[in-house]
């Protein structure tokens, strides 16, 4: 609930500015400079809540650290142990996946030294979440949940950790060898983009492209052809000004002028597909992969041939192959489920062979 | 095989109300048993209860010789049975039913189906939920009869019917009983019906089997005896008093008395009574003394 | 047996063959709305069709099939056995076989009768899937989409079939067994688990997960029903 707070407060007062900036008496004299100090008033108020929000989940941090009557170290993490919550199969499942991912950590384990990992009761026991402190509620389905919960907290936790022109690259994607690659082939067969259309195709340029490791400046022809650029802004802006016109007149300068007001075009490929590139360098990487993402390098890209320790190309080539053999079967399961099919109609067969002939009475 | 159905101590409870008590019969094989009872005597259920319809609580039942239920489909597949309401699904057409019933009986006979479908002028065509009363009441004969089964249970197959409708289900039953030789266990309470074609007789009132013999010895055996000067109660006797009542107008008594034969006036001779009148009681009459006595011994 | 099989079938086609051409007509009918509506919603301004927005639309829409294959089950079910009950029974048991045999050809009768909606549905998606231009990358699935239908149809077919088969007093007994269950369940886990602050599972999220997670038979109804995917 309390990781909600922020941005409910931030909702709020956002959601009061507007409303106060349409009902404002359209007598005013400068109504947009009374609407801008009125916004900035709020903005104000919206920090100051912000402000209080925080020193509100240090207070509870700190309580949490009160609270724990014992610890439990795995790696890198601390496992808070309550008497209350059964932590234990947390704890088996973090230690198998930090034995699989240690070697890959290598010497940046100090990175990510004392973070602390709780397991909460919800809701009235849920304490605040905080720098450096991940929360999960406790599962009862089986050790699948635990091992996926396992697998959440250290793929956060590396991803968190990375440097900033990575996780910004990342674009929301979390990182950790040895995930599906499902969705990335999702996001390259679906993605609207001739160079991602192109990468699908094996076009390794095209891939280093769609994924945004080159910088196309204001060049999206690289990415994008008019159409496809016009579709995007078609999806991210309200039709009016440029985007009406790129829009509805089919003007592909209007498209340009109004991607750039939007801050530059999308590259084609998101965070999961990114994410699975990141995650198949440290893979081919090895040893001490996820520690040599933090050496210095130019850019991106060149962080992730430093953990691949392989040119770029050949990094993203093999991954485009990972992905090329990851195509989701639909017919997936489908065996699975006729043959419970089968067995639940023999079962349900059997209990309707059973029911009685006295029914008469 | 002697019995074409015998049951012994059968038991069944439904509700607080009605119940079946140690109900035991036997129905010679090639007789026609009627079997007789007013309404809610129980007949219908009994007859379920027969054909494994419903689960008793005591007794055994043989059909043809095989237990019920253990060999019930055995048994089913020789014996024809007409319910008391129309059991055959009335979306069907007569056709499609006919097809239907013969799919399941293997004794079927095509060609004597057609020939009593013609015989009770029923159309191919139309849906069972559209036949007359008497139009299903033959229906339900025809299929019943045409399976060529060795038992025929019929649970008041002409009730409700004309009699235009009644003479030809009961001449297409008698045609085909005196030509297999079949047993017919049919139960009714329109007893004058029962008694121009039944053998045996069996009579269920409340539950209990209050009488069961052949049917000429239950009519010759009961008799309704006028008397004067009659002797008192308490008598040692030599038939069984069913009734006795005062008659209105003379100083007679009118006994109702089972177990009677000629020779038996002699007691009243010796008694000081006269025997004035000594009359035969057609079936009804003997039946609804039966039921009389019946209930003034369970009373 | 073969005569009794067959008629079993004729009796199961008599008592449903007006549901069976509603159903086949929407199966028929159903896919390709769906396809359409989703191709509509998935054009992009420069006038192709997106295919993450085809198949987000087709995600949306496609959620009515699963309903539909458990609405088909469940009245091909009750179908069965609607004469019976409405005759009491007393046919059936008047003929010379067993009631579990009785039982059986009624179900292989239905699971017959499924097959109309089933091969209805693989015709409506097939038309749906080769009569709309499929983006590059993207594949239509009507054969795949049908075993599925046919799948989710037996299960809530046979599962309505055992239920329908009972008397009136153990349906009751089913039934009100059921509803005790959620509802009581629904009431009692709160209570444990604010008394013991433990976390349990109701009997609502219990059901949820038999479908979604167990990998049991009703998990063919949690899965992709996607006509078109990559």
């Amino acid at each position: 609930m309390s990781e909600l707070r922020i941005p409910l407060v931030a909702a709020a007062a956002l959601s009061g500015a507007v409303l106060l900036a349409i009902t404002l008496p359209a007598a005013a004299q400068d109504p947009r400079a009374e609407l801008a100090a009125r916004i900035d008033s709020l903005a104000g108020i919206y920090e100051a809540q912000l402000e209080q929000v925080r020193v509100l989940d240090s207070i509870r941090l700190a309580r949490l650290r009160e609270l724990r009557t014992d610890t439990t170290v795995v790696g890198p993490f601390v496992v808070i142990d309550r008497d209350t919550v059964p932590v234990q199969r947390l704890v088996d499942a973090l230690t198998a996946a930090w034995s699989r991912h240690a070697a890959f950590v290598g010497h940046a384990v100090r990175r990510i030294e004392g973070t602390i990992v709780t397991m909460t009761l919800p809701p009235a026991f849920t304490p605040a979440g905080g720098a450096g402190q991940y929360r999960f509620e406790p599962f009862v389905w089986g050790s699948a949940d635990y091992e996926r919960a396992a697998r959440h907290v250290m793929s956060s936790v590396l991803t968190d950790a990375l440097p900033a022109d990575l996780r910004e690259w990342l674009d929301g994607g979390s990182v950790l060898p040895g995930g599906s690659l499902e969705w990335p082939y999702r996001e390259l067969a679906t993605a609207h983009s001739h160079a991602a259309r192109n990468c699908f195709a094996g076009d390794v340029a095209a891939c280093i492209a769609a994924s945004g490791l080159t910088d196309p400046g204001e060049d999206w022809s690289r990415w994008y052809t008019p159409g496809q650029l016009r579709a995007q802004v078609a999806q991210r802006s309200w039709y009016s000004g440029a985007a009406g016109a790129c829009v509805h007149q089919l003007d592909d300068a209007a498209c340009i002028a109004e991607s750039r007001r939007l801050g530059g075009a999308l590259p084609p490929l998101g965070g999961a597909a990114r994410a699975s590139l990141l995650a198949s360098a440290l893979e081919l990487g090895g040893t001490g992969a996820y520690a040599r993402l933090f050496d210095d390098a130019p850019d991106v890209g060149a962080r992730l041939a430093n953990a691949a320790g392989l040119p770029l190309d050949e990094v993203v080539a093999s991954w485009r192959e990972a992905v090329e053999r990851a195509r989701p079967s639909i017919h997936a399961g489908m065996l699975d489920a006729g043959i419970w099919t089968v067995i639940l109609l023999a079962a349900l067969a059997v209990l309707a062979m059973r029911s009685t002939r006295w029914r008469l009475g | 095989m002697s019995e074409a159905i015998e049951v012994r101590g059968l038991g069944y409870r439904a509700g607080r109300s009605f119940a079946l008590r140690d109900v035991s019969l036997t129905v010679p094989a090639g007789s026609i048993y009627g079997f007789l009872g007013p309404n809610g005597a129980g007949k219908t259920t009994t007859i379920r209860l027969l054909l494994g319809m419903s689960r008793r609580e005591a007794g055994d039942v043989r059909l043809l010789g095989r237990s019920i239920p253990g060999e019930l489909p055995a048994a089913l597949s020789v014996v024809g049975y007409v319910p008391e309401r129309p059991h055959v699904y009335p979306s069907l057409r007569v056709d499609e039913a006919m097809r239907c019933h013969a799919a399941f009986h293997r004794r079927w006979d095509d060609a004597w189906a057609t020939r009593l479908q013609r015989m009770f002028e029923l159309p191919d065509d139309r849906r069972i939920g559209r036949l007359s009363k008497g139009e299903t009441g033959k229906l339900l004969m025809l299929l019943a009869l045409a399976q060529r089964p060795e038992l025929l249970i019929l649970d008041e197959p002409t009730d409700g019917l004309d009699p235009m409708v009644r003479r030809d289900v009961l001449t297409a039953l008698l045609d085909y009983v005196s030509e297999s030789g079949a047993t017919v266990f049919i139960s009714s309470h329109l007893v004058h019906e029962l008694e121009r074609m039944c053998s045996w007789v069996g009579v269920l009132d409340h539950g209990r089997m209050v009488a069961e013999l052949p049917i000429d010895v239950l009519k010759g055996g009961i008799k309704r005896i006028r008397l004067a000067e009659a002797p008192s109660n308490g008598q040692q006797l030599p038939f069984e008093v069913l009734s006795r009542a005062q008659d209105a107008f003379a100083s007679s008594e009118t006994w109702v008395v089972r177990g009677w034969s000629d020779p038996m006036v002699q007691y009243f001779d010796t008694a000081g009574a006269t025997v004035r009148e000594v009359i035969d009681l057609d079936l009804e009459e003997v039946f609804v003394e039966l039921l009389r006595s019946g209930r003034e011994v369970t009373r | 047996m073969t005569g009794a099989m067959t008629q079993m079938l004729r009796l199961q086609w008599l008592a449903s063959r007006w549901l069976l051409l509603v159903l086949a007509l929407i199966c028929i009918g159903l896919p390709q709305a769906v396809v359409r509506l989703a191709v509509l919603g998935a054009h992009g301004a420069d006038r192709n069709l997106i295919p993450a927005a085809l198949l987000q639309s087709l995600d949306s829409i496609s959620v009515l099939f699963p309903y539909l294959a458990a609405i088909t089950g469940a009245l091909i079910a009750l179908a069965a056995w609607n004469w019976d009950h409405r005759t009491g029974h007393v046919y059936a048991l008047s003929l010379p076989i067993s009631r579990a045999e009785y039982a059986l050809l009624k179900l292989w009768a239905g699971a017959v009768a499924l097959l109309v909606p089933t091969v209805a549905i693989w015709i409506g998606a097939w038309i749906a899937t080769s009569t709309v231009p499929i983006p590059d990358g993207l594949h239509a699935y009507p054969f795949a989409f049908g075993v599925r239908f046919l799948l989710a149809g037996t299960i809530v077919y046979g599962t309505m079939f055992a239920l329908a088969s009972g008397t009136i007093r153990t349906t009751l007994i089913v039934t009100i067994g059921w509803c005790a269950l959620f509802i009581g369940g629904s009431l009692l886990v709160p209570w444990l688990e604010s008394q013991y602050a433990i976390e349990l599972l109701s009997p609502t999220e219990m059901l949820g997960h038999a479908f979604a997670e167990w990998p049991g038979p009703f998990r063919v109804f949690a899965g992709s029903w996607l006509l078109i995917d990559v």
